[in-house]
């Protein structure tokens, strides 16, 4: 079981450009680079690693200028690349443009067993649905792209509000989501006091039964992480929101029934890939860079191997005394 | 130096960064000895099929520590004994029952090139990579034996390796030095399948033909070529090759004589002195040659097309900046078809790795060099710590781009080396007002002067100018942009500009002119004295100003020398390119001295 506690800094953000209805390929290229090189830019010196994860795998062209670079596939691989070594800066970005596989057919056969497992809540559930709309909308970025005859197009808000140039975007109401962010572990005294990009992150696996046999691991789980939060002496109200995901959408509603029982608020809890564009590894870097001074992340796999993950921010001093809320 | 094993094969990363050849590398070699006993008795019991061996940092002889070690401390027999490691290394690997696979995205110079070469198959996935022992073009033949016995067999081969010391990736694939160069970027995705498929396809190859590394491939015919060895190399190569004994030697397994020499040659101020050379061209060249980023903000202008494609061909990578993405889009759209109009090929696909661009702000602080053009060629250069504010002399269009900077700021000048093709540092009257403001407006005062006395409109003079060569001045776009800055300026800084440059007076009336019109007015003719206009005598005219201009920069204190002043003034008239570069104008100029002394007198009435 892999248990961790690490302190350092983050700095990043989480954007989403609409998507245009172009060369998939070249956009994502392009897309990448750009983010990468907004980050390079805005720093103070150069980052040794670039952890970077894109759905096609395809490596950025400016990965030259580090001296390392690492395909992330999965949270496992964040987790090595980032806790296993921890004296090297690193640079991240990703671009989710998919949901995760949401047209499989062995996984609608596993929501629809799993709701026949236990009949949920609905109406709860869908209350949360809707107030999920105002818990988190990244920031709407501008980007120039290239379409495959290379033209430029300028993809920004106003442009599409005014929906003369590209109605394809206003029908198809897709984006993508970039993630970039710049991480730096163990940083030194000086940026401890300066920054409130300070984190300090607990996390842990935990193993329970099988979601694919039935829900019986989901209680287990909950009293895993009750315990684990009452080690620290902490509660769900102490956390200003909470992340959880799962690649399995039928998983949902069990969890927010725990949660509710926990008297956890509708708008405290944010279900990223309800949204349509988020994995694994962007919900989770969304929760590491969310806006909030303690957050808590949940990952439900459906073979029952799941995850807890929290983390506080600002400075270890401060939070002491109770400076920081 | 790690190791682990995965199902049949070894997987071994070769991380050390320094000189093998140095005493940082003792316990290297005793890694690689561990590795290679194990690899043995793995091999006997068939639990290893084949060992990958990954080289992850560029390797190189020219290593500040090593150079330290052969100056003060190094010991020859420490070095003799480090040597025969090594040979002994190179000759386990060789013959190592089981097949070594070399893989490498970095260069490989030097002493480490041996083992590479000693390794069954080589695969190299980055094309713009070097490999060779750059040690022979001083003579001295690698110790560790691999090209020892190949020169041991053909003579005539050490001409060939003398030529051309080192290849890059894809000539050492030409020569048999390298399997394959691959610029297979992912390759670390599907390494131990394709390990696997490399292990049955040595399987199903004989071994007889692959035992010994590489072969060289090249026909004979090519290598009559005749060239003297320097005299230097004789004495190292040559009384290695004089031996007559060797061969009992190479019965213990290492080439003693080969190390013997080879070490003493190390120690020799010859070799020293290369390896000085080659650690400065090294820490010089290592940071020109890993090509930078470089920003370019294009948010208020766009970047002349002469430096993108100074940098392109540089081989730095660009990222276009602008604060929105429409201007982006607009100013994107412009440079980009300039370099494709220069290159005659897409730039996107020509260029696809280097380029790139994002919306958002400069930082103040960039970690890379940013550079941003203002509205009147006003130049602002940010890296990390450093801001220089200048102004571009030139026009945007021209080829030379030159760029005037306070002397304040002079000790930073050769950052800007590698964009502009001249730095001026000159002392400005005024911080914010640049030299170039008023030599300028000493050209536009001197050009109506002109046109008032010879009775010629200013637009008349104007197309004469172009048609001299004087293609900034008589651009009447130029002026009006002039006028426009001056205005903005004028308002900005709220007058206190100066009035006069040593000794030349600037005219108080013109100074207020902000209106194209009234320009024209001003210029109106007043006396017509016709055997005085036309195109030569306008050229004359201007070429014994420029004269004058630069003699007054320099007695005024505001350009050191005269020489860089007639330089300075050259470019910022825009000298006529069709007769040549600046540096010849600015030699005329220095020439005419002498001649035009009595139009001194005259201009200064002027």
């Amino acid at each position: 079981m892999y248990a961790y506690e690490t302190d350092f800094r983050i700095d990043g953000s989480i954007r989403r450009p609409a998507q245009t209805q172009l060369d998939k390929g070249v956009q994502r290229a392009r897309a990448l680079d750009s983010l990468l090189l907004s980050r390079m830019h805005g720093l103070s010196h150069k980052p040794e690693l670039l952890l970077y994860a894109s759905a096609d795998g395809q490596r950025p062209s400016f990965s030259p200028l580090f001296s390392r670079t690492t395909l992330l596939n999965s949270l496992s691989d964040l987790w090595n690349s980032v806790l296993k070594e921890p004296r090297t800066s690193a640079c991240y970005a990703q671009i989710v443009d998919e949901t995760p596989s949401p047209q499989e057919t062995a996984r609608t056969a596993l929501e629809l067993s799993l709701l026949k497992v236990k009949p949920f809540d609905l109406g709860a559930f869908e209350q949360l649905l809707e107030s999920q709309e105002q818990v988190y909308q990244p920031e709407e970025a501008e980007m120039v792209f290239v379409d495959p005859l290379s033209r430029f197009i300028a993809v920004d808000s106003q442009r599409r509000r005014r929906g003369d140039s590209f109605p394809l975007i206003e029908k198809q109401k897709r984006h993508l989501l970039l993630v970039e962010a710049y991480l730096q572990p163990d940083p030194s005294n000086e940026l401890r006091e300066q920054s409130l990009s300070y984190r300090r992150l607990h996390g842990r696996d935990c193993v329970v039964g099988d979601f694919r046999r039935g829900l019986q691991g989901l209680s287990e789980l909950f009293r895993v992480w009750d315990q684990w939060l009452g080690e620290r002496s902490l509660h769900t109200s102490s956390f200003e929101r909470i992340f959880v995901y799962s690649h399995i959408k039928g998983l949902l509603p069990g969890c927010w029934e725990e949660l509710r029982s926990r008297g956890v608020a509708p708008d405290q809890v944010r279900l990223p890939q309800w949204a349509g564009y988020a994995n694994a590894l962007s919900s989770y870097w969304e929760f590491l860079l969310a806006d909030s001074a303690r957050t808590a992340f949940l990952f439900v796999a459906g073979n029952g191997r799941c995850h807890f993950a929290d983390c506080s921010r600002g400075l270890p001093q401060a939070r002491e005394k109770g400076a920081v809320p | 130096m790690n190791y682990e094993q995965h199902d049949n094969l070894l997987l071994a990363d070769w991380t050390f960064e320094g000189s093998l050849l140095s005493s940082a590398a003792d316990a290297e070699i005793a890694q690689l000895e561990a590795l290679l006993d194990q690899v043995y008795e793995l091999a006997t019991a068939h639990q290893v099929e084949a060992v990958l061996w990954i080289q992850k940092v560029a390797y190189s002889d020219f290593h500040f520590g090593w150079l330290e070690e052969l100056t003060h401390t190094l010991l020859r027999d420490d070095l003799r004994w480090r040597l025969a490691r090594l040979y002994r290394i190179r000759r386990l690997i060789q013959e190592c029952p089981v097949p070594w696979f070399y893989l490498t995205e970095k260069s490989c110079l030097g002493t480490l090139v041996e083992l590479m070469f000693a390794c069954h198959r080589r695969f190299v996935f980055e094309t713009e990579t070097w490999f060779g022992c750059p040690e022979l073009s001083i003579g001295q033949l690698p110790a560790l034996g691999w090209l020892a016995t190949q020169i041991q067999r053909k003579q005539k081969l050490l001409d060939l390796w003398q030529r051309q010391v080192i290849w890059k990736a894809e000539e050492a694939v030409e020569f048999g030095l390298v399997d394959a160069a691959l610029s297979w970027k992912d390759w670390r995705l599907v390494l131990l399948p394709w390990a696997q498929r490399q292990i049955d396809g040595w399987e199903q190859e004989s071994r007889a033909h692959r035992r010994g590394g590489a072969s060289l491939g090249k026909p004979l015919h090519q290598l009559w070529t005749e060239r003297a060895v320097p005299v230097l190399a004789r004495s190292h190569v040559q009384s290695y090759l004089g031996r007559t004994n060797r061969r009992s030697e190479a019965a213990l397994g290492v080439d003693a004589e080969l190390i013997d020499s080879a070490a003493h040659f190390m120690c020799q101020p010859a070799y020293e002195a290369w390896l000085r050379r080659g650690v400065q061209q090294g820490a010089k060249s290592s940071q020109r040659s890993t090509p930078d980023l470089i920003y370019l903000d294009i948010t208020e202008s766009l970047v002349p097309i002469t430096m993108v494609a100074h940098l392109l061909d540089a081989g730095h990578r660009l990222c276009f900046v602008a604060e929105k993405a429409e201007l982006l889009r607009q100013n994107l759209e412009l440079s980009l078809s300039q370099i494709e109009a220069r290159y005659r090929r897409h730039p996107l696909q020509m260029f696809d790795k280097k380029i790139s661009w994002y919306v958002g702000v400069t930082p103040k602080h960039p970690l890379y060099p940013t550079i941003r053009f203002g509205s009147f060629r006003d130049v602002h250069f940010l890296y990390q710590g450093v801001h220089i504010h200048g102004w571009a002399l030139t026009a945007q269009s021209m080829e030379r781009q030159v760029l005037e900077i306070p002397e304040s700021q002079g000790t930073a000048a050769p950052l800007l080396d590698f964009l502009f093709q001249a730095v001026y540092g000159v002392r400005s009257p005024s911080t914010w007002v640049p030299l170039l403001y008023l030599v300028k407006s000493l050209a536009l005062q001197v050009l109506l002067q002109f046109g008032r006395t010879t009775g010629q409109a200013l637009p008349g003079l104007f197309e004469q100018l172009r048609g001299l060569g004087w293609t900034l001045l008589g651009s009447e776009r130029h002026w009006q942009r002039f006028l426009d800055y001056r205005q903005s300026l004028v308002k900005q800084l709220n007058l206190g500009l100066p009035t006069h440059l040593g000794r030349l007076e600037l005219d108080p009336e013109l100074l207020l002119v902000y209106q194209w019109r009234s320009l024209y007015e001003a210029g109106q003719s007043r006396k017509s004295s016709p055997e005085q206009k036309g195109p030569g005598w306008l050229h004359h005219y201007l070429s014994s100003f420029c004269l004058e201009l630069s003699q007054e920069l320099v007695a005024a204190g505001w350009i050191r020398s005269s020489h860089e002043a007639d330089l300075y003034v050259a470019d910022a008239m825009g000298y006529p390119e069709v007769w040549g570069t600046p540096s010849t104008f600015a030699r005329r100029m220095g020439t005419r001295r002498h001649f035009f002394s009595d139009l001194h007198e005259e201009l200064v009435q002027t």
